[in-house]
Parts: C-alpha cells; sequence; structure tokens
C-alpha cells in the first residue's frame, strides 16, 4: 500500500489511489456531495461537482486545540500531551494562523460540540497564536456558557433545500386552489427558452409545518431575493426581483380629471435584525444603514423601527446583513403615491399592472372605471424597477423580539454597516409608423375625358407628389 | 445614487453592438422579460442602430411594399445573432397591423439607458 504522506503542515493532498481489495459496501446516510454552483450568462446555473476544494470550504482534522483565557481573547496552543511539547501556532489552510492568514468560522469546544466561539481576528504571540473574539467586554467564557480548555476548528455547513425547489415543493399541496404554481412566466411561443424559468443558487434548510404557503414564501424569499406574483390568471409565481409584467404607456396629458401628488417616504432606512446565534460570542444581530436616503438633498432623517426584527434562520452577522439590505432595497424603491383621474379607454388596466406614466413606472394599486363617459381614476405607486416586491412588504411575516432583547450596538468593536443602492434601467419604446403608398382611387386623374392620365409610373406603387392618406403612428407599451 | 454617466454609455455601446436583427411576427401573447424569440416569425430585417445621445439608441428597420402577409403583424422582436448563438434583447406586442403591397411600415424602437 503507498505510503500517504502529507508535503506541508497538514495533510491537503487529493487521494487518488485505488482500493485493491474488495469489501462489503457501507452505507453513509449522513454524507453530501459537495458540487459548485456557479452562475452563468446563459441563464442555467452550472454543476460541478467537485472533491475537496481550498476555495471553498476547509475539511478539518479531529484535531484539538488548547484554550487559554485572555482578555476578551483566547490563547490557543497544541495540547500539550506525553511526547509533544509543540507551542507552535495550529494550521489552516496550508499556513499557519497569524494575523493575515484567513481564519476559521468556529471553534467547538472539545467536550461538548454545541459551545461553539466565533473568532474575530488573529494576533501573533510568543506561545500559539492569540485569537479575539467579539462581544466579550466585561464578559469571560464561563459567563457565555462555554466550558472547557480544548477546541476543535471548523466551518458549518448548512445542508437544504434549493429554495427555488422548495417554493415548488410548498406549493404542491395546493395546486387544486391555484391554476399553478410557477418559477417562471407562464410558457408562450415566444419565452419557450431555458432563461423562462431561473433556478436560485440559495439553499435553506427550514421546517414549515403549519405555516401558510404566502408566509412560508416570503420566508424564503428573504433569503433569495425573489418575489412572489400572483397574476390575474391565478397563476402563483416565485420569481427573481427583476421580475416584471410588460408595462403600458398612459399618457399623463390626456386626462380630464385632475392629479395630486401624495409624498410618503416614511420608510426604514435603519433595520435592525436579530437572528439565532449560531456561537456563544455572537448576538447575530446587525444595523444596516441605508447611508444614501439619510444623507439627501430632502432625506436628511435616520428612520428606525424601534425593535429588531427577528428572524430564526439568521444564524450569523453575514446573514443577518443579507436580510436588512433585501429589506432596505424593497423600502429604497418605495416611494410616494398619485392619484390621476379622468383617463379615456383605460378600461383594461387593473390594479396590479404596471403602466408607465410621465416617464416612469408606476403600479396600479386602485382604478375606477365609469363606463358611461369611459373614464378611469387611478391611484399608483411610483416604483423605478422590479415593483411588484414591494407589495408584498418584504418585512412582513417577521416576527418582532421583545424589547427585553434588544441587542447592545454598543461592543467593544463598532462595526457600521451601511448598504447603498445604485440602479440602472434599459427602457425599449416601439413607435410603428404606417403609411399608405398606393390604394385604389387614390391616384390623380390629370385631362380631359378622352385622354385622361394618372400621375405615377405603370405598375408601380411607389408614390408620387401626393397622398390622400396621412401617416399613423402608434406607440406600442415598454 | 444613480449609476454614473460613464458606465451608461458602455452600457449603451453594448446594447447598440448587440442588435442586428430585427423580426415581425405574427404572435400576440403578452411580452415578458423572460421571451427569447418571436412566438411566429413572419420576416426579418436588418435595422439601422444609431446612437442619438449618451442615453439614447434607435433601432430603426422598415417594411415596404414587397411585403404582403394574409395575418395581421403582432410583435416586434429585436437581437443579436452569432455564427452559432443569438442574443435575445427586447420583444413587443403591437397593436395589429395589416401589412399589404399597398402599405409601408416602420419600426422605430428607442432604447433608454437610465
Amino acid at each position: 500500500m503507498t505510503n500517504l504522506k502529507a508535503s506541508g503542515g497538514k495533510f491537503n493532498n487529493t487521494v487518488n489511489e485505488i482500493m485493491q481489495h474488495i469489501r462489503k459496501p457501507v452505507f453513509v446516510d449522513n454524507a453530501v456531495h459537495h458540487a459548485l454552483l456557479s452562475s452563468q450568462s446563459d441563464n442555467k446555473h452550472k454543476v460541478t461537482i467537485e472533491n475537496r476544494n481550498n476555495a471553498t470550504y476547509n475539511v478539518f482534522s479531529e484535531k484539538r486545540y488548547e484554550l487559554v483565557e485572555g482578555e476578551a481573547a483566547v490563547q490557543l496552543t497544541h495540547v500539550s500531551v506525553p511526547g509533544h511539547s509543540s507551542k507552535a501556532a495550529p494550521f489552516y489552510e496550508s499556513s499557519v494562523i497569524s494575523s493575515s492568514s484567513t481564519l476559521p468560522t468556529l471553534m467547538y469546544s472539545g467536550e461538548n460540540t454545541s459551545e461553539r466561539l466565533t473568532l474575530s481576528t488573529a494576533e501573533t504571540s510568543t506561545e500559539g497564536v492569540k485569537i479575539n473574539m467579539k462581544n466579550m467586554k466585561g464578559r469571560s467564557l464561563k459567563d457565555i456558557g462555554f466550558r472547557g480548555s480544548t477546541v476543535h476548528l471548523g466551518d458549518p455547513i448548512d445542508v437544504g433545500l434549493r429554495t427555488s425547489d422548495l417554493a415548488m415543493r410548498l406549493g404542491s399541496d395546493v395546486t387544486s386552489t391555484l391554476t399553478s404554481v410557477q418559477i417562471g412566466s407562464l410558457r408562450h411561443s415566444a419565452n419557450t427558452n431555458e432563461g423562462r424559468r431561473k433556478h436560485t443558487n440559495k439553499f435553506l434548510a427550514e421546517d414549515f409545518f403549519g405555516i401558510p404557503l404566502i408566509s412560508a414564501l416570503k420566508f424564503t424569499s428573504r433569503h433569495d431575493g425573489n418575489i412572489i406574483y400572483f397574476d390575474r390568471f391565478a397563476n402563483l409565481m416565485y420569481t427573481p426581483f427583476r421580475f416584471s409584467s410588460s408595462n403600458r404607456f398612459l399618457d399623463a396629458t390626456i386626462r380630464q380629471g385632475n392629479e395630486e401628488t401624495n409624498p410618503s417616504s416614511h420608510n426604514e432606512n435603519r433595520i435592525s435584525i436579530k437572528g439565532v446565534p449560531l456561537a456563544l460570542n455572537e448576538n447575530a444581530s446587525v444595523v444596516v444603514d441605508d447611508a444614501e436616503r439619510q444623507q439627501g438633498k430632502f432625506d436628511t432623517d435616520i428612520q428606525e423601527t424601534t425593535t429588531p426584527i427577528f428572524d430564526a434562520t439568521v444564524k450569523t452577522n453575514a446573514a443577518a446583513k443579507r436580510v436588512a439590505r433585501q429589506i432596505l432595497k424593497a423600502n429604497s424603491l418605495q416611494q410616494g403615491s398619485l392619484r390621476s383621474s379622468g383617463h379615456p379607454d383605460s378600461w383594461d388596466l387593473r390594479p396590479g399592472k404596471v403602466v408607465s406614466y410621465q416617464g416612469e413606472k408606476r403600479l396600479i394599486t386602485e382604478s375606477r372605471h365609469t363606463l358611461s363617459s369611459r373614464l378611469t381614476d387611478m391611484n399608483f405607486v411610483s416604483i423605478q424597477k422590479g415593483i411588484e416586491g414591494v407589495l408584498q412588504g418584504i418585512s412582513k411575516g417577521m416576527v418582532s423580539a421583545s424589547a427585553g432583547d434588544n441587542p447592545d450596538i454598543i461592543s467593544q468593536k463598532t462595526e457600521k454597516n451601511l448598504s447603498l443602492f445604485s440602479s440602472l434601467e434599459i427602457r425599449v419604446i416601439p413607435i410603428i409608423t404606417v403609411r399608405v403608398v398606393e390604394s385604389l382611387n387614390s391616384k390623380f386623374a390629370i385631362g380631359k375625358a378622352a385622354g385622361r392620365a394618372t400621375i405615377g409610373k405603370a405598375n408601380t406603387q411607389k408614390v408620387i407628389g401626393m397622398s390622400k392618406f396621412s401617416e399613423v403612428s402608434m406607440r406600442g407599451g415598454e | 445614487m444613480p449609476a454614473s454617466d460613464y458606465i451608461k454609455r458602455v452600457m449603451l455601446d453594448t446594447i447598440a453592438s448587440n442588435i442586428n436583427e430585427m423580426i415581425i411576427g405574427f404572435d400576440g401573447t403578452p411580452a415578458t422579460p423572460s421571451d427569447g424569440a418571436a412566438g411566429r416569425p413572419a420576416v426579418t430585417i436588418t435595422p439601422t442602430v444609431t446612437v442619438i445621445d449618451d442615453s439614447t439608441l434607435m433601432v430603426e428597420g422598415t417594411l415596404g411594399t414587397e411585403h404582403s402577409f394574409s395575418e395581421p403583424l403582432k410583435e416586434v422582436f429585436i437581437q443579436s445573432r452569432g455564427t452559432s448563438d443569438f442574443v435575445p434583447v427586447s420583444r413587443h406586442v403591437i397593436s395589429p397591423i395589416t401589412k399589404t403591397s399597398g402599405n409601408e411600415m416602420k419600426i422605430q424602437l428607442l432604447i433608454e439607458v437610465r
């Protein structure tokens, strides 16, 4: 048998040895295939089954390291056992843990793996390495419930369903009530391409037993940015945030009624999210500011909720930031409302339809048609893009935590989270012009009865001189 | 904060270089952003693409008197066709137009990046 030897401090070689003897197959019920899922421009995600990859995650050894508690920090060294007295810093990712190296996410207690600590930064030390930890001001490891003197290093891996698959599974129970549950717009002859349906690349494991379908879908949507869209044919669609139906042009100048603007941009621009922490010294809470909306020409106020939004799936600060960004993004899209009345021939416009009004995309929230006068009064919500997501109230379905659980935003190392949004919009406006160039009796006849002639060459349909028809121009929907 | 004018111009040029085919068709099903082709193609023309200013682009195509169809035209689709692949740009459903040998049809698409 080949002797397998590590080339560096830890064994990270890819082994391609083939087992020479035959043994009974062993069923492994808790194994997962590791695959790399990358988003591609041709709308299909590329899945590559691969072996361990240093760039994605690490496989850790069962080795324990000794922990010596300090002031908001721990000293990490090799465990001193008979015959092994090295006090060097542990290895991680093919190099010694140092101030410039990447750190593992978690330290698990050697005695009880449910007790976990997160690492913040590393400092060089004469013995081992000094690991600084967050949220330890005035608290010892015992205070936060960490017992034990040895730790394993590790990265947590979540195993769950792809959120778009999860959405379809959730919708399968109500298929008799809805026309369909889909993850893309309905199939018709123009969109039979692969881009019609777009699977997400976020994975989520959550028990939705006893939770209404819409609440469950809103819950998953906070992780992948998808929206729930309910079309007028009773199809429930779980689609990306950028999804929108084609909109219709509504001329603001042709109306018989008045127009009123109701500016109401009192949406939160500072969001606090609190989750269930993964580690004992983590509070899984984050405060994210939409800095742009706090420092504008007209918006200088910081508007925040008094209690943080609680989300049970948020386990780390990174996840809390992601959820907070989603809510801020939805808030930044929502603006004032507008009421306009007396639009002729707009009988086809119903609530939920997007129209292009005064050069801006607006969503109709209310419409009243008067059939006798063929006039329509409408209420709009102004939106810049992706608008349907605004309606679903992305912060709905969350539970507000009680005031006693509010996180302390003052810690030793204050992290300021800012979120900025930039938008690019592409509008395509079709203008079709139709001109009649020839028709029966459209020519001019010149001359007296016997020698009358028509202007224009014989057997041609090109117009010469005047045509008694005028051009017709039509503006299509954007 | 709005995106910078420079990136808008770059984007506009990218879009301009990605349009070389205009397809007029008969299919009137509502246009969606996921549309990848014309529903029922009738005729394919090569449009003229003109950058009007830093944020506007015009795609223009003409159907002359040599084209006549028994069904009304209901859709306009533009795309970039390469040797082995194509990139859909946009699909529009228009009011039905009966195209005979006695009329001309001019299709103008204004594309704004803002």
